[in-house]
């Protein structure tokens, strides 16, 4: 397959939210089970050796019509639980067997009260990750967690899930982080022939398809992408902060782009690279998995960062690698971890002399008009002062 | 018609006790805050839901509440102008207005409400319970103050139960974080035996707080308990908690209560006694403060009174029958932050008000929605269906917000109650024709 | 007779609806809300006094009497009489009013011929407005400013040039006084005024001498009936301010059920789009309301939504309809903010998208919000009566249709051409069972 092929692919899994592949790959071995798990991070390894597919939602897009889901929310809450009870609802995770709801805020967390009202017979957890980060104490505590759902997934499945299982899953997915850090690096050091439309579609493709498949594509986009030889355009190198949860619009990705800003790094879906280094496949998988969380693991606003001199330093280390130019701080809107993190963020950005612009979108936003121009405006001010 | 007609002496005997007590005590706080500088005492920043004053008493420190100051802000009509500092200078609108409210009035010179200013926090107890803003509002505190900070991570009960797991992980977090940070900051060493004492104190006290709630099942209640309520639990969720003095005033409530029960009084309203108890109501969610007044008379003026609420259990669900325990200190102050209302899950937040609907004879739940509070607001709708299936009881939703008096739309709350308020009459009655033929 | 009255004072319009002891409506009346709410609801119930004795006259007249033209035909021009009469008393009052306003303006300016311009103004204005009343003419409002407005607009511009005054003068002059005008509550005799119309038919030839002696002793029979206001009752979302005793208010979401059961008396579930708000309602085989659900506080998907899309197009209101109507593909419109409505509609312009496609989008994204309030209240489950001033616009009528259809199955829809009095219609029945119980 060619590039534009594969990604072709990718955005006809994107914008199939009745989950198609997902459907399918369960429909072909009736012992398979499909795990669903909301942003930012879970550890699809668990899902993995317990033979079962873990699937991203990820909201609605822009294109799913919600009717059923803003009857549960006010105006003043974001827009990704009223689309996923949509997608809920609808039917379209009927052949869903659980939801894995991390601690990524209120909203989120409340929706997995919420999701066990509505889906009694669903498997739902609220999985709450730990903000301390000793292994004798928050260490321990996550250890017991991941235990916790191990045991409920075995249940689900009627599978043990073995030390084996366990350390060859995390060995199959260090192959994926490894290969979404090369994709990465990849869009750094060549955005022309890698555009951030490719990038967020090979991620996404990555919530819906089994890992190894995901690898297999991952190889082979950038295996071709490489021998491009795309015109380099004279856009600055910019970072997308803030878009964790909520998806942007892919329409205002483009529209960024477009508008003279190569996006050469993003926090649109952590999971894919939450985990920074390979986790070890030896000794107590649970233990290497708890400690990949506590030590090496990226950054975001749902977390809390227990050294004030730290707050910021990720994305400032991430502007430094990424040879970036200028930080957009995109969150969606009524977004509590993004919103409230972007004042020390911004002042952050403010010390280093990090040019920086922020707005909100929601998952369906329908005018680009103002973000195109916020973005060239932005651009061409870098341009003019650096 | 009227319902409020004032008996002055029932607002007298009233402000002579209880309530002047309960005064006195918050703003001896304030007093002991605000001299802190001269005292030499620490002061310790920490938040309502999982608070831990028994715990900070050990160390003499004060115990400083910031959502406690944005409501006293907001009743005094200061924390609108606060707010919109902090909104110039970078905080979003979307986000919280406690935290708001906070950083404006540390921008405006931090001044308590006894007009002295506040001493800067010797250090910031994240009881991280039931809210995830609290975590990001203390990171923006720790910024200015640069002062220690401790997280206390409380973990939320996802599957509606408190787990071993979770109580060893709070335990293990107050024996090597929490208490070890407090020894530092206070230079005082840990002594257990003192904690247990102050944990005894608490329920007696705690004690007598629960049947003061519970005596709202009278007919007429003899509470209101959420707008009345809130003063009751002023000492319980603020600094006293723990104390003699708490203890005390409990005591003293609870012997004025069981005088309005003998003589088959109704609540204490700012106009008097409510005279007609013509609706019985479960509240869910926080009041709103900006006009605290304003709202709780479109209650009263109806003959509305409120029998149970949910707001009233954020800084503890005691009346499920949570004790503080002074046999197991630790795991009991662990229940205790675990135990919260916001920490529960939404199953068993909609089982809570069902059962005060019923227990409490309720006519209806209305849902005071809360704009800045996701904590509380996310899920309410469903709640509120869950409810109306489950008791056959109507819900109301009004939105507000909780200091932010942009926020308040008195002809649009007060067209909702008075539509509510006769729908359950006209239901009623309805009810009574059917009965009756 | 006795008569029951309800009035339903809206953000736009006030209705009132006459009713007989059987629980028959006699009559209805409606006049756009104005400054002084007293006026408004006496111009209300006037002119449903009014529309009642015309309906007693019409049963009067099929009952005994002998006539060689249609009832329909003599009831149509009586009417129009008296309605040019009612009307020319308004534009004496209207003239008085900008006389008195110019005089004041000459006192202050000395400028020259502004009572010349005036009178020629209202010469003219007289001629032709009773044109609007001849037979067979159409009126585009019921509404004396609107009908006054337009005409006035037009004449005093040739005048001003005329008589070389500045025409923003002359309008300013008519602006103040239009709102006086407004609040001079109604005048005219209403037995005087009929008996003068039926001469002015005579006179015009319009009715024979025969025709003219029989409907006149019919009329001064009906006449002499006396309506004898037993008990009203007020409602809409200005009830607060009207100036009643609190037993005659009734909330409009009551009013609004009650009025729907009485016209279907089969629909379980009321669903009311207005200018300012949007309502589930949920009643029972009585009429009696058990749940009700309004938009929250974002309005967002109301009425005025589509007033704002309407301006936004530079289009009347009463075209968006029709123009939806002629969409052949479904464009997705995610934004029911009326902030954002206006942007989305450039962005997807300039796309490319075709108006009417748009247009139906946006009728969908509004009948979209109204169906989360339907599945608040708590869904539809029987008979649905659609009200409000967008139940007239037919292609949210048609996305309404198809998503009732998706969501809840083939279920019965009412429309009623009237659906605006419901409120005023529930109101007074509300009149009757106060008198009745």
């Amino acid at each position: 397959m060619s590039t534009a092929e594969i990604i072709k692919r990718c955005e006809e899994l994107y914008e199939d939210t009745h989950f198609t592949a997902a459907r399918e790959w369960k429909a072909a071995d009736p012992s398979r089970r499909v795990i669903g798990y909301m942003p930012v991070y879970v550890p699809r390894e668990i899902m993995h050796a317990a033979n079962m597919l873990s699937l991203g939602i990820l909201g609605g897009g822009d294109k799913l019509e919600v009717i059923h889901g803003d009857a549960y929310y006010q105006s003043y809450i974001c827009r990704i639980p009223r689309s996923t009870i949509e997608l809920g609802k609808s039917g379209r995770l009927d052949f869903v067997d659980g939801m894995l709801f991390p601690s990524i805020c209120d909203v989120i967390r409340n929706l997995s009260g919420m999701w066990k009202l509505m889906f009694p017979s669903s498997y739902v957890r609220y999985f709450d990750v730990p903000q301390n980060y000793k292994d004798d104490v928050g260490g321990n505590y996550y250890v017991a967690e991941l235990q916790e759902l191990r045991e409920g997934l075995e249940k689900l499945s009627g599978n043990k899930i073995t030390d084996e299982a366990l350390r060859n899953s995390i060995a199959i997915y260090n192959i994926n982080r490894a290969l979404i850090r090369e994709l990465y690096d990849l869009r750094a050091e060549m955005p022309h022939n890698v555009s951030s439309n490719d990038v967020y579609l090979l991620n996404r493709a990555g919530m819906v398809l089994p890992v190894e498949e995901h690898n297999e594509i991952l190889r082979e986009y950038m295996d071709k992408a490489a021998q491009q030889d795309n015109p380099v355009r004279d856009n600055c190198r910019i970072i997308i902060n803030g878009s964790f949860c909520e998806q942007p619009p892919l329409n205002l990705i483009r529209s960024v782009e477009m508008a003279g800003c190569y996006i050469v790094d993003d926090d649109y879906m952590l999971i894919n690279r939450w985990l920074l280094n390979e986790v070890p496949v030896d000794g107590d998988p649970l233990e290497n998995l708890a400690k990949a969380f506590l030590h090496e693991s990226a950054d975001s606003a749902a977390k809390y960062c227990d050294r004030e001199e730290d707050v910021g330093q990720y994305l400032l280390s991430t502007v430094r690698e990424r040879r970036a130019e200028g930080v957009i701080f995109a969150a969606p809107s009524f977004c509590d971890p993004a919103l409230l993190e972007r004042p020390m963020l911004t002042e952050r950005m403010k010390e280093h002399e990090i040019p920086h612009i922020s707005f909100k979108y929601a998952e369906n936003s329908g005018q680009m008009q103002p973000i195109r121009e916020q973005a060239g405006t932005f651009a061409d001010s870098i341009k003019l002062w650096s | 018609m009227s319902t409020k007609t004032a008996t002055p002496t029932a607002v007298e005997s009233q402000k002579d006790s209880s309530m002047l007590m309960q005064k006195r005590m918050i703003n001896s706080n304030y007093d002991a805050l605000t001299s802190a500088p001269e005292t030499g005492r620490k002061v310790c920043s920490t938040f309502v839901p999982g608070n831990l004053n028994e715990l900070i008493q050990c160390f003499g420190m004060i115990n400083n509440l910031p959502e406690t100051n944005a409501i006293q802000n907001a009743m005094r009509q200061q924390s609108g102008g606060m707010i919109q500092t902090a909104e110039r200078q970078g905080h979003s609108e979307d986000v919280c207005t406690y935290v708001k409210a906070d950083i404006g009035m540390m921008s405006k010179g931090n001044i308590a409400p006894n007009g002295k200013p506040m001493p800067n926090p010797d250090m910031l107890l994240l009881s991280y319970t039931g809210c995830f803003t609290f975590m990001k509002w203390f990171e923006l505190l720790r910024q200015e103050y640069k002062c220690p900070t401790v997280m206390l991570q409380v973990p939320y009960q996802g599957d509606g139960e408190i787990t071993q797991n979770m109580r060893d992980f709070v335990v293990k977090q107050l024996k090597e974080e929490v208490i070890p940070t407090m020894e530092q900051v206070s230079g005082v060493k840990f002594d257990i035996d003192r904690l247990r004492e102050n944990m005894r104190r608490s329920a007696q006290a705690e004690d007598d707080l629960v049947w003061v709630l519970e005596s709202a099942k009278n007919k007429p209640s003899p509470i209101d308990a959420y707008f009345g309520a809130i003063y009751y639990l002023g000492p319980m969720f603020t600094a006293f908690r723990g104390t003699q003095e708490a203890v005390d005033y409990y005591k003293v409530l609870r012997k004025e209560i069981e005088e309005r029960i003998a003589k088959s009084q109704g609540p204490i309203t700012p106009e008097g006694e409510i005279q007609k108890e013509r609706y019985r109501l479960v509240v869910e969610g926080p009041p709103n403060w900006t006009n605290f007044r304003e709202f709780w008379k479109m209650f009263y003026e109806e003959g509305a009174v409120v029998v149970a609420s949910t707001y009233t259990k954020v800084g503890g669900v005691y009346d499920q029958g949570f004790r503080h325990d002074a046999d197991n200190p630790l795991e009991s102050l662990a229940d205790y932050c675990l135990g919260c209302y916001t920490n529960r899950n939404l199953p068993k937040r909609v089982e809570l008000l069902e059962q005060y609907v019923n227990e409490y004879e309720a006519d209806g739940l209305l849902i005071n929605s809360i704009k800045s509070c996701n904590s509380f607001s996310a899920g309410q709708l469903m709640m509120m269906q869950e409810i109306e299936k489950r008791t056959g009881a109507p819900g109301a939703f009004v939105e507000t917000d909780l200091v932010d008096p942009r926020y308040f739309s008195a002809a649009n709350v007060k067209n909702r109650l008075e539509s509510y308020f006769q729908m359950i009459e006209q239901r009623r009655q309805g009810r009574m024709i059917a009965t009756a033929s | 007779m006795k008569c029951f009255i309800g009035i339903d004072l809206g953000s736009t319009t006030t209705k009132s609806v006459v009713m007989d002891e059987t629980g028959k409506p006699l009559g209805h009346g409606i006049t756009n809300s104005r400054s002084n709410y007293d006026t408004a609801a006496l111009v209300a119930k006037t002119e449903a006094l009014i529309s009642a004795r015309l309906v007693l006259l019409r049963k009067a007249l099929e009952r005994d009497a002998q006539l060689t033209l249609a009832i329909d035909a003599i009831l149509e021009g009586l009417e129009r009489r008296f309605r040019l009469a009612q009307f020319m008393v308004q534009l004496g009052n209207l003239e008085r009013l900008c006389s008195e306003k110019v005089q004041e303006n000459q006192a202050r300016h000395g400028e020259s011929d502004l009572q010349g311009a005036l009178d020629d103004t209202f010469t003219n204005l007289k001629v032709e407005l009773a044109k609007l009343f001849d037979p067979g003419a159409s009126r585009k409002s019921d509404f004396f400013r609107d009908l006054a407005g337009s005409v006035y607009m037009e004449v005093a511009e040739t005048q001003a040039d005329a008589h070389k005054v500045n025409q923003d003068t002359l309008i300013n002059i008519y602006d103040k006084s239009i709102i006086e005008v407004e609040n001079i509550p109604p005048q005219v005799d209403m037995s005087e005024t009929f008996l003068t119309a039926l001469d002015d038919l005579l006179n015009a030839g319009e009715i024979g001498p025969e025709d003219y002696a029989e409907v006149q002793r019919t009329l001064k029979a009906v006449l002499a009936i006396e309506l004898e206001e037993t008990y009203v009752v007020g409602t809409g979302y200005g009830r607060a301010r009207l100036p009643f005793p609190k037993e005659h208010i009734r909330s409009e979401i009551l009013c609004h059920g009650l009025g729907a059961h009485l016209m279907y008396p089969n629909t379980r579930t009321v669903l009311d789009i207005g200018g300012q708000d949007t309502k589930g309602i949920q009643v029972d085989e009585n009429g009696i309301v058990v749940n009700f659900q309004m938009n929250d506080r974002c309005a967002a998907g109301c009425g005025r939504y589509l007033g704002y899309i309407a301006d936004e197009m530079q289009l009347g209101l009463h075209e968006l309809g029709p123009m939806a109507m002629k969409s052949t593909k479904q464009v997705t419109i995610n934004s029911t903010c009326t902030v954002f409505a206006g942007a989305e509609l450039r962005d997807r312009l300039s796309l490319g998208e075709k108006r009417e496609d748009i247009m139906a989008g946006l009728h969908r994204a509004i009948i979209l919000r109204a169906m989360s309030i339907l599945s608040r209240s708590g869904g539809v489950d029987n008979e649905l009566t659609f009200t409000g001033g967008v139940a007239k616009n037919e292609a949210a009528v048609k996305e309404l249709r198809k998503l009732v259809e998706d969501n809840y199955g083939d279920l019965k829809i009412n429309i009623d051409p009237d659906s605006i009095f419901t409120g005023a219609l529930g109101a007074a029945e509300f009149a009757r069972r106060a008198v009745e119980a």
